[in-house]
């Protein structure tokens, strides 16, 4: 089998996982959604077929009992509850450990445990388990005590033969003991350590005396592979005691622990499949084929363009030549901007990994917490993905620790029991805004300002204002003591953030109202970014307006835009404020117009309508900044170059109206 | 000695060091930028990038001295707040590029007016005639200044 192929198949489980996961969380919060059942069904089906291909027979297993599980609720046999969730979130994360391939401690037991579980709900599973899970049981050290009768040599049994088959196994220990001291009696049992790829070998030694043997698990590995086994087996001593089992067990847990280590730290240059596969994962790019098709067209014109230029030297015609070489720098530097697009993800790939933290921190509090995603459809660049996620795993973690309350002490607050984390992006200028938002207890200020005085950061008649107390948050000092004195709020990894945010070139500010809110916002640069826009013009020029602000757009005869009264408009019940760009921003009005287009924008919580004068379709845009020196002109995010060469401003809808 | 990009606004002859510049072009069609002040000529498409263009001669307050039909661009490339970005200057003509010794400013034979002394450190020489070098760091944020003056001013 073409390496690369299982290779592909793993990272596009990897993705299906990531959405699998995302889906039952919101199945969680939402039983009565059909189409996420039926999502799960989809999940199962693209992998089932294929996981057996590659060898992962225990991914066969767990998909196939999912499957099961998911066909009962859809007739309604079963309901979904927390238990069915958690059970589903726990297959995708052994999924997750299979594709891997990382030998984790206790893999086939999780494995066995699940599968048990799922066979309470459906037992009807049963019959399907046994008849694959063989496989599962390889792979394993026994632990044996062999304790004969002593009427053993009466029955005919050749005992000889058993401990010499035991010992010609490839990995075994062998150990006789002697039971009592009474040596009128044969009174001898063994024990054995024995690591065998199918258990059926054993059960073959053992045949006649299966009543006088105990077998247990030490591990779903090659306990005779960890390195110092032998002799710590040897240093356990020559007399028998009943915790042999359990050092032994503690032993091969712990070299298990430290191999696992191990082969994290070693990053490169280890054969193990694991380690390749990361490596990988991050070197694929997966694309549209559109845009692959884009590119080659780009290719062709380039072509193009370089036997004109052929043509144009050959002739010696100058002016030709350079109009050739214009076109040329502007068809380059298209490529260029599409090039680095085809780098950028959808920043939800990023955001709805959370969605699993939250829920399961928030259970282990006793809290409860909404998590809210906005604006996952900005585009960030891959890099930026993999840079923002321990820092932005910080801030949640802080947000749920420290902020959220406990149900109970949220309605003695009057606030809703269930506490609200929201995490939002969208572009300003040439920023990447990133926020998290929680309506949790805030920062004591009070207490921030104590411990700056106690470590000397502050001066004991210093005057600071609320934001310059804020920042003293992240002064590392400030840190460890203020999660001693469990501070309200964001005392832990706060310094890190500020540290790998710093190293993105960004910045971190703080806010907070006591008791209401925190605010975490991270203001990213941006070196190419894509916007999903509306081109709409006004006055001769063309502007671009986020779509994600957009409400409604509408064509309006004039004679209807100049009876607005009090530049107000009712839109759907609602009085919005509506201003024309024309005046708004000093344009010409060149031409008359029999209908003007009446844009309705949404900003947070306020909606306000803005009047231009043609509207002409949806494009994605690369935002363009105008430059440093035009950092005051905030209405505009930057501008865009047109597929004609002409120029388009970005509409900042947060700073075009201040609602 | 370094190398040296001269040019005329009014009847000043001014030079910006050759390393940040990107290019001179002469005329190019360019777009108002709504909400600026009037030095701001507007932007235009310089290879695919954005290209706002900022008259000197206003920005000085300097009257340019012949009926001129053409206006020439200067193209400087400058980092600020963490991006690279492109800004042209617009300039009666452009007297061309040669090197160049640098001169201090008392002891050349003419001091440049005051609404520009802001912006000029020294003096380059040029023939048997002298240019007023300028402080590019010093012009971008003065012109970051007056947009932010004018834009605060209009809200």
């Amino acid at each position: 089998m073409n390496p690369d192929f299982k290779n592909l198949f793993i990272l596009e489980v990897k993705d299906l996982l990531q959405q699998f996961e995302s889906d039952l969380i919101d199945l969680e919060n939402s039983p009565e959604r059909q189409e996420l059942i039926d999502e799960v069904f989809r999940f199962v089906h693209s992998i089932k077929g294929a996981a057996g291909m590659y060898g992962f027979n225990e991914i066969v297993i767990i998909v196939h009992n999912l499957e099961e599980i998911f066909r009962k609720i859809k007739q309604g046999n079963l309901h979904i509850d927390k238990k069915i969730i958690d059970l589903s979130l726990h297959a995708k994360d052994l999924i997750l450990r299979y594709l891997n391939v990382e030998k984790t401690p206790n893999l086939s037991e999780d494995l066995q445990n699940l599968i048990r579980e799922f066979e309470r709900l459906n037992p009807e599973l049963k019959d399907f388990n046994k008849r694959f899970n063989k496989t599962s049981e390889n792979q394993k050290t026994y632990y044996i005590i062999f304790h004969p009768d002593a009427d053993i040599y009466q029955r005919a049994v050749n005992l000889t033969a058993i401990i010499e088959d035991l010992e010609g196994l490839k990995y075994s220990l062998v150990k006789p003991f002697e039971a009592h001291k009474n040596p009128e009696k044969f009174d001898i049992f063994w024990e054995i350590i024995a690591y065998v790829d199918d258990l059926t070998e054993l059960d073959q030694i053992f045949v006649f005396v299966q009543d006088e043997v105990q077998k247990k698990i030490l591990c779903d590995c090659n306990a005779f592979e960890l390195q110092g086994f032998k002799e710590f087996y040897q240093s356990l001593g020559e007399n028998f005691s009943a915790d042999r089992y359990e050092k032994l067990r503690n032993f091969i847990q712990d070299q298990l622990k430290q191999k696992l280590q191990k082969q994290e730290n070693q990053s490169v240059g280890q054969s193990a499949d694991s380690l390749e596969v990361k490596e990988q994962s991050l070197n694929y790019v997966r694309l549209p084929a559109y845009q692959l098709d884009n590119l080659l067209k780009y290719v062709s014109q380039l072509i193009t363009y370089n036997y004109q230029l052929q043509v144009a030297i050959d002739k010696s015609d100058t002016n030709q030549v350079k109009i050739i070489s214009q076109t040329l720098q502007t068809l380059i530097s298209e490529i260029k901007d599409y090039t680095l697009q085809l780098r950028l993800l959808p920043i939800s790939v990023l955001f709805r990994s959370y969605n699993r933290l939250v829920r399961d921190l928030a259970f282990q509090q006793n809290k409860k917490v909404r998590f809210i995603i906005e604006g996952e459809d900005t585009m960030i660049d891959k890099t930026y993905i993999e840079k923002l996620y321990t820092p932005l795993l910080h801030i949640i973690r802080n947000a749920i620790d420290h902020g959220i309350e406990t149900p109970q002490e949220r309605i003695e607050k009057n606030k809703s029991p269930v506490g609200t984390i929201k995490i939002s992006a969208y572009q300003s200028q040439a920023n990447l805004i990133i926020q998290v938002q929680d309506d949790g207890r805030g920062i004591d200020l009070e207490l921030i300002r104590k411990r700056a005085l106690e470590l000397g950061l502050l001066q004991q008649d210093e005057k600071l204002t609320d934001q310059e107390l804020l920042k003293l948050i992240f002064s590392p000092g400030l840190t460890t003591s203020a999660k001693v004195d469990e501070i309200s709020g964001r005392g832990m990894g706060m310094t890190v953030i500020r540290t790998a945010i710093g190293e993105l070139k960004g910045e971190v500010e703080v806010d907070t109202e006591p008791g209401l809110s925190t605010t975490i916002t991270i203001k990213l640069p941006v070196t190419l970014s894509i916007i999903e826009t509306l081109h709409l013009s006004a006055g001769g020029i063309n502007f671009l307006v986020p779509v994600f602000n957009i409400v409604s757009v509408e064509k309006l005869p004039v004679s209807q835009i100049q009876g607005i009264k009090d530049g107000r408009i009712d839109f759907r019940g609602e009085t919005v404020p509506v201003l024309d760009l024309n005046k708004f921003l000093e344009l010409k009005d060149g031409q008359q117009y029999d209908k003007r287009v009446l844009v309705i924008l949404s900003v947070g919580q306020c909606k306000y309508g803005v009047i231009f004068d043609n509207v002409h379709g949806q494009i994605s845009a690369v935002i363009k900044n105008l430059g440093a020196v035009f950092y005051a002109l905030d209405i505009f995010i930057g501008a865009s170059i047109l597929g004609d060469g002409r120029i388009a401003y970005i509409l900042d809808p947060f700073k075009v109206y201040k609602c | 000695m370094d190398s040296y990009v001269f040019f005329r606004v009014g009847k000043y002859n001014f030079a910006i060091a050759i390393k940040q510049v990107v290019e001179v072009l002469d005329i190019v069609k360019t777009q108002i930028l709504p909400k600026t002040p009037q030095f701001v000529v507007g932007v235009a498409n310089f290879r695919g990038e954005i290209l706002p263009i900022i008259d000197l001669t206003t920005m000085f307050k300097l009257n340019s001295t012949d009926e001129l039909d053409k206006r020439y661009i200067v193209v400087l490339k400058y980092f600020m707040e963490n991006t690279e970005s492109f800004l042209g200057l617009s300039v009666d003509k452009v007297l061309g590029v040669s090197e160049g010794k640098v001169e201090d400013l008392e002891r050349l034979s003419q001091m440049p007016p005051q609404q520009v002394k802001q912006y000029t450190v020294s003096g380059v020489q040029l023939g048997d005639d002298f240019a007023f070098l300028l402080d590019i760091d010093g012009l971008l944020q003065a012109i970051a200044m007056e947009i932010m003056r004018y834009v605060n001013s209009k809200k």
